[in-house]
């Protein structure tokens, strides 16, 4: 078993970093585009950065009807991929209007899944936000402008773009951790936090995302977004929708502090608003009926 | 932590914090300091550098994780003098104050590397990166596309 140094280890095998991980303080780094930013920020501690760079864990495969994207595969990785993932058009649109090519250079699958909020109370070095641990939201009291429409004690707008998408095309996960392996569905990897685990991921101590599974294709699929200008902006809005069959599936980020799943039959159920945020009813409406109109048959 | 570093071609035994960042260690332990750092979050693409030929923000890559890699700067891309796309810089005056211009020559060779003959659509997009407070780019554009066109077929 790998010895956990204070600092920064590159394991090379999958068994390794994982016994590394299992240990208090490690935390692991994919690209590290977030992880670097919370570190200048100095948020959450980070007694050791284990560096998945070196396990080979990136690539897009396809199986059996299936796509297979390894968790380090990055987003410039995936839109080099247009021919296999050209059935999941949501997937490919998200990932062109996520960040830019410097950022998509290094930022990984699992990483933009996993990446904390924008929220810049959450981000400003200035405040220990109940998110962070604190016992205020100072969203609520002060300015949130950009934030979610739900109630609830943290009122952050989760900012992934490839996160509705996968939803919505019903994508699952693989993690692993040194105590075993599981498969669940990715909506099913974000939780509201609660007041004792102030996360918005349901991952365990030590767990960390292997893969993303993509079924068969739905029949047709689409992200829309507003974002402060057409190029390089974190989402405002965003959402995504997927056509299988009769069915429509719409998960939305920028609404609340996890990608939302939407319901067809009410779209804008639980999503109220904040004396400044509720301008983004009237823009997820609209992304709602463009989305729909977009993959109807 | 120790580390070994190859930038420019030479490589660079340095004692680092694990946490420090390419762009700190660039500028800092190395006097590479035409790598600039504005926002220091990503939005800003002064920083950029290229790392195994892709440009990306060094201000949010550890340096520690750019071990094994092959760094390249500003300095790395003019060593031979300015190159032809700096010229072409110069030529449509696509800079004001010039803080932003390393890292749109880094991010603009990048670019051109994998696409040598760039429509408009495409060096925007591929350009989005970095922002010119000074508001350059019409000439950034220009330029980028002056050197598409004399590229060879």
């Amino acid at each position: 078993m790998s010895v956990l140094r204070s600092g920064y280890v590159r394991p090379t095998s999958l068994g390794e970093a994982l016994q590394l991980l299992a240990q208090p303080g490690a935390r692991p780094m994919g690209g590290g585009t977030d992880l670097a930013g919370l570190i200048d920020r100095g948020i959450g501690q980070v007694a050791t950065i284990v560096d998945l760079q070196a396990l080979a864990l990136g690539g897009i495969r396809g199986e059996e009807g299936r796509v297979v994207i390894g968790a380090t595969t990055t987003l410039s990785d995936l839109l080099d991929a247009q021919d296999m993932l050209a059935p999941y058009t949501a997937l490919l649109e998200a990932t062109a209007q996520a960040a830019s090519p410097l950022l998509r250079n290094v930022g990984t699958v699992a990483g933009n899944l996993c990446q904390h909020t924008r929220c810049w109370y959450y981000r400003g070095p200035e405040w220990t936000c109940w998110l962070g641990g604190g016992d205020t939201c100072y969203a609520q009291v002060g300015d949130h402008r950009k934030h979610g429409l739900q109630a609830g004690d943290c009122i952050s707008a989760h900012p992934s773009d490839l996160a509705p998408a996968l939803i919505a095309c019903a994508a699952t996960v693989q993690l692993g951790s040194a105590w075993g392996d599981r498969d669940i569905d990715l909506a099913d990897l974000y939780r509201r936090p609660t007041a004792t685990e102030r996360s918005l991921v349901d991952l365990e101590p030590g767990e960390i995302i292997l893969s993303v599974t993509l079924p068969a294709p739905p029949d047709s699929s689409v992200y829309l977004r507003a974002g402060e200008r057409q190029g390089f902006s974190f989402p405002l809005v965003g959402l995504a929708a997927a056509r299988h069959g009769e069915r429509v599936s719409m998960c939305a980020v920028g609404v609340a502090n996890t990608p939302h799943v939407l319901d067809p039959v009410d779209p804008l159920a639980g999503l109220d608003g904040h004396p400044q945020s509720a301008w983004k009813r009237t823009v997820l409406a609209t992304l709602v009926e463009r989305s729909l109109a977009t993959v109807a048959p | 932590m120790r580390l070994t570093l190859l930038v420019n071609d030479e490589r660079h035994e340095l004692e680092i914090a694990h946490t420090a960042r390419l762009a700190d260690v660039l500028r800092d332990e190395l006097g590479l300091v035409g790598t600039k750092i504005g926002c220091g979050e990503g939005a800003c693409g002064a920083c950029a550098v290229l790392v195994d030929g892709r440009a990306v923000n060094s201000c949010l890559l550890l340096a520690a994780a750019a071990e094994g890699h092959s760094v390249t700067t500003i300095e790395g891309i003019s060593r031979d003098g300015l190159t032809p796309l700096q010229q072409a810089f110069i030529a449509e005056d696509a800079l004001q104050c010039g803080y932003c211009t390393a890292g749109q020559v880094v991010a603009a060779t990048a670019l051109l590397a994998v696409n040598p003959s760039p429509t408009v659509e495409d060096v925007r997009a591929g350009m989005v990166g970095n922002l010119c407070r000074c508001g350059a780019y019409p000439g950034i554009e220009r330029a980028i596309l002056r050197l598409g066109q004399v590229a060879p077929a």
